[in-house]
């Protein structure tokens, strides 16, 4: 017996040495002069790399954003602004951009930025691939500072496309010298990744050589990865966090929580992320138009928007008035008019209704039920299937499904980007448009600018009204809740703006 | 007795391959594109393609597994087919968050549901029995998920004592490990006083109280020994359990460990890293029960005497043999 609790103490004290070996407590983040200028941050994972060309996961672009400086970028007017550059000028037949590199432009090793690095940086394999670069036809640097897009065909969106993570520059030569999955040799952005002990920590240092340096507040940014929502939130509300993403599937209970406790507060930003119910073509009843401006008219989209998302309800067209000159007026979310879609419904071939079965991931099976419950009133019988969430989009991409619901996001910077889903040659064109009248329109606005390019997208938002290729139904809010003694800038079309931030 | 542990050890072998090939037969017949994940909505079908080709996922089942396990007799667990990490280094910076916590439950566990369990049985039918049967049966069932959001808003939000998440201080290892450790300590609570009471009932402690033997002698000398053997059965088994539980816990209070890093490979369809992380998982379960069978044997010394017996006899007939010659 005595050998055996002899046993057990020695392990004991063998567990608590191993205890010993704790990480040291974070400071309170306070500067030499006694400002704060640390944020802990969280995010719901860690990331799983921050290869700006690649990583096309949301928490890798959370950290790329951060890193990665880009020619240009979004004020918060949704307005393209100069990042990197400081100034660009197109041809006329937008074929060709040709970009100024500031002069203080420079690495986080304190090198200079030039032509030459984006046009290292453009020219991978991954660049060529990526979506944002595959535009670019060749690249020429007649000096240090000056850079010339030369583009595969007229294409007005590259702007864009530009303020994309994804087209952030790298030093010349680094990405043979690094694994850049796991870290750049120097950084571009208003930050550098200090450090990244996987599993334990991520930190990023201000970049001293950002062309805004003087500028920025935040000096080292502490992520912390929490992947339960409730759990971020009793850290945000006992102080061990200052800022936390709330996705829009808790949204709604976070703020009302976050309201009534003053020392923290929410911000809602307009998120270029949108909802929709796809329709597949290949079912007969959906390819008939009526139906489906019978189901349209009968959509509580108010409902569905509070039950999905922090968003507000969305038209049939991807559109808001923070889209800039993509901005396309007057089609907003339709009013529910059951009178006006019965009408629909006994003029389509299927007046005594169908059956069909709607497909969703287990974050939009409340909308499913109101979507079965709407559309009930016409007759269709929808039976609703949940599937994992992983396996959602390739599901819709092979086109086994009939109805289903999908998001979309990145619109702000990519609307013309988001022909994929019109082309009927395309991975993501889930089968719901029966020819390519839409994509044809939607290639349209590619080649013009300006008003001529608002009418472009006028006469496809038209056609996309009177046709129906799927019904939307929001537009997401992305929240931010954080310390109210923090002050966050109105995040933009790329997002937060850690570098914008500073405490009060 | 060497020959018994690498009995047991060589049983690795066809463990972790069955391990493996379940996950890798489960995650295949799971649809998802690691490509479209990783890339994202955005990216072309050709850029998703290629990534696809170069992780190897268009080459048949079987052929994939088998490349697989090549790279496990080297104990290399591949890389992950999201972003292309290194399965290893991954493991290797969240196998001790896991395995902090749930020694630590195990220990925690064992102080506190042995005694209790012994005070329960000792006073049977009383109070003090009735209220610890209650208690060790709500902690046997409670779901882990609900007790670790509770606690963590009672104690950090409503109390301000502990830390919410991550394992930074002391402090911050409280709520993770009395939350991996409430089941186990249900468990050990009854088990124990089952186990104490069966030998309370035995005829050595009669006679031992009948020759005038002290009850704390009784009780802790005798009746208690005995007991422990049952319990520290338990123990393999119960650890097991703890690594599964820490799924739920590691989720609540962001825990770097392998329980996160499982729930994320099965999100991402990463069949490399959900398999590293569970044949992990199956390599300590088969070790800590190895370590608590020669616990056992340790402890019980009919089983010690077994093995020396088998000893001392074949030495004798080997002396006999030689004499014989």
């Amino acid at each position: 017996m005595k050998k055996f609790l002899a046993l057990i103490l020695a392990l004991v004290m063998a567990l608590s040495l191993v205890a010993c070996g704790e990480k040291a407590p974070a400071d309170d983040g306070a500067a030499d002069d006694g400002v704060k200028d640390t944020i802990r941050f969280q995010i719901k994972n860690e990331p799983t790399s921050v290869d700006l060309q690649n990583d096309g996961t949301v928490l890798g672009g959370f950290i790329c954003d951060q890193i990665y400086g880009k020619l240009v970028t979004f004020n918060d007017k949704s307005e393209v602004v100069g990042e990197l550059a400081e100034s660009w000028e197109w041809n006329d037949d937008f074929t060709q951009i040709t970009f100024k590199i500031r002069e203080n432009a420079k690495f986080s090793d304190g090198s200079d930025i030039t032509a030459d690095d984006f046009i290292y940086t453009f020219s991978t394999d991954s660049a060529k691939a990526n979506t944002y670069m595959a535009p670019i036809a060749s690249m020429e640097a007649p000096d240090a500072k000056t850079l010339v897009l030369n583009l595969k065909s007229s294409n007005s969106s590259m702007l864009k496309f530009l303020t994309t993570y994804h087209t952030g520059v790298v030093p010349a030569g680094s990405m043979e010298a690094t694994d850049i999955a796991r870290g750049a040799t120097a950084y571009s952005g208003p930050y550098a990744l200090a450090k990244w002990e996987l599993g334990q920590d991520m930190v990023l240092e201000a970049n001293p050589y950002w062309y805004n340096a003087e500028n920025v507040a935040i000096k080292t940014v502490d992520y912390e990865f929490i992947a339960d929502e409730n759990s971020a939130l009793v850290a945000l509300e006992s102080g061990e966090i200052d800022f936390m993403y709330m996705a829009s599937t808790i949204g709604i209970t976070s703020v009302e929580t976050i309201a009534t406790n003053d020392k923290l507060a929410t911000i809602a930003a307009d998120q270029a992320t949108a909802g929709m119910l796809c329709l597949n073509f290949a079912m007969p009843e959906l390819d008939d138009v009526n139906v489906r401006q019978a189901m349209n008219l009968a959509l509580d989209r108010a409902a569905i928007a509070k039950v999905s998302t922090t968003g507000v309800p969305g038209g049939n067209v991807f559109t808001a008035e923070y889209f800039g000159d993509d901005y396309i007026p007057g089609h907003d979310a339709p009013a529910v008019d059951l009178e006006k879609a019965k009408e629909f419904m006994a003029a389509s071939g299927y007046p005594n209704g169908f059956d069909v079965e709607l497909k969703t991931p287990v974050m939009f099976s409340k909308a499913a039920a109101i979507v079965q419950s709407n559309l009930a009133e016409l007759g269709i019988n929808v039976t609703i299937t949940e599937i994992d969430a992983s396996i959602w989009v390739d599901s819709m991409i092979k086109g086994d499904y009939q109805m289903g619901f999908m998001t979309f996001g990145n619109l702000i910077n990519d609307l013309t980007g988001f022909i994929n889903l019109y082309d009927p040659a395309a991975a993501l064109h889930f089968n719901f448009d029966s020819d390519s009248t839409s994509f044809d329109l939607m290639s349209a606005a590619f080649s013009v600018s300006g008003a001529d390019r608002t009418a472009a997208l006028t006469e496809f938002a038209d056609f996309c009204e009177a046709d129906l290729p799927y019904l939307g139904l929001f537009m997401e809010n992305a929240i931010y809740g954080y310390n109210a003694d923090l002050y966050v800038p109105t995040p933009s079309g790329c997002g937060y703006d850690i570098a914008g931030m500073y405490w009060k | 007795m060497w020959r018994y542990i690498l009995k047991r050890l060589l049983w690795l072998i066809p463990i972790i391959l069955g391990v493996t090939l379940l996950v890798f037969a489960l995650m295949s017949l799971k649809p998802g594109d690691p490509g479209r994940v990783y890339l994202g909505l955005n990216a072309t079908q050709e850029a998703v393609d290629a990534y696809n080709e170069s992780l190897g996922l268009n080459d048949p089942f079987f052929v994939r597994y088998f490349n697989y396990v090549k790279g496990l007799i080297k104990l290399d667990f591949g890389k992950s087919w999201v972003g292309g990490e290194s399965v290893n280094d991954r493991i290797m910076s969240a196998l001790p968050q896991t395995l902090k916590v749930c020694v630590y439950a195990l220990v925690v566990a064992f102080i506190t549901g042995l005694p209790i369990g012994i005070l329960s049985a000792v006073k049977q039918y009383s109070l003090a029995d009735r209220v610890l049967t209650i208690i060790a049966m709500i902690l046997a069932c409670i779901p882990v998920f609900w007790l670790c959001n509770m606690a963590a808003m009672l104690f950090t939000l409503k109390l301000h004592w502990l830390p919410a998440t991550g394992l930074d201080t002391w402090k911050a290892y409280i709520m993770p490990v009395i939350g991996t450790a409430a089941n186990t300590i249900g468990l050990t609570v009854r088990m124990s006083r089952s186990s104490m009471l069966d030998e309370m009932r035995k005829d050595y402690i009669r006679t031992a109280r009948a020759k005038g033997a002290k009850e704390g002698s009784v009780i802790f000398k005798h009746a208690l020994r005995n007991s422990l053997i049952s319990v520290t059965t338990t123990l393999g088994v119960n650890f097991s359990i703890l690594m599964g539980g820490t799924v739920f816990v590691e989720n609540v209070y962001a825990i770097q460990g392998l329980g996160t890093c499982i729930v994320r490979s099965i999100s991402n369809n990463d069949v490399p890293m959900l398999s590293g992380c569970v044949i992990i998982l199956a390599t300590f379960s088969v070790i800590v029960n190895l370590l608590v069978d020669l616990l056992y044997a340790y402890l019980d010394p009919r089983l010690r005497a077994k093995y020396v017996g088998k000893k001392k006899v074949a030495k004798a007939r080997k002396e006999a043999l030689n004499d014989a010659n």
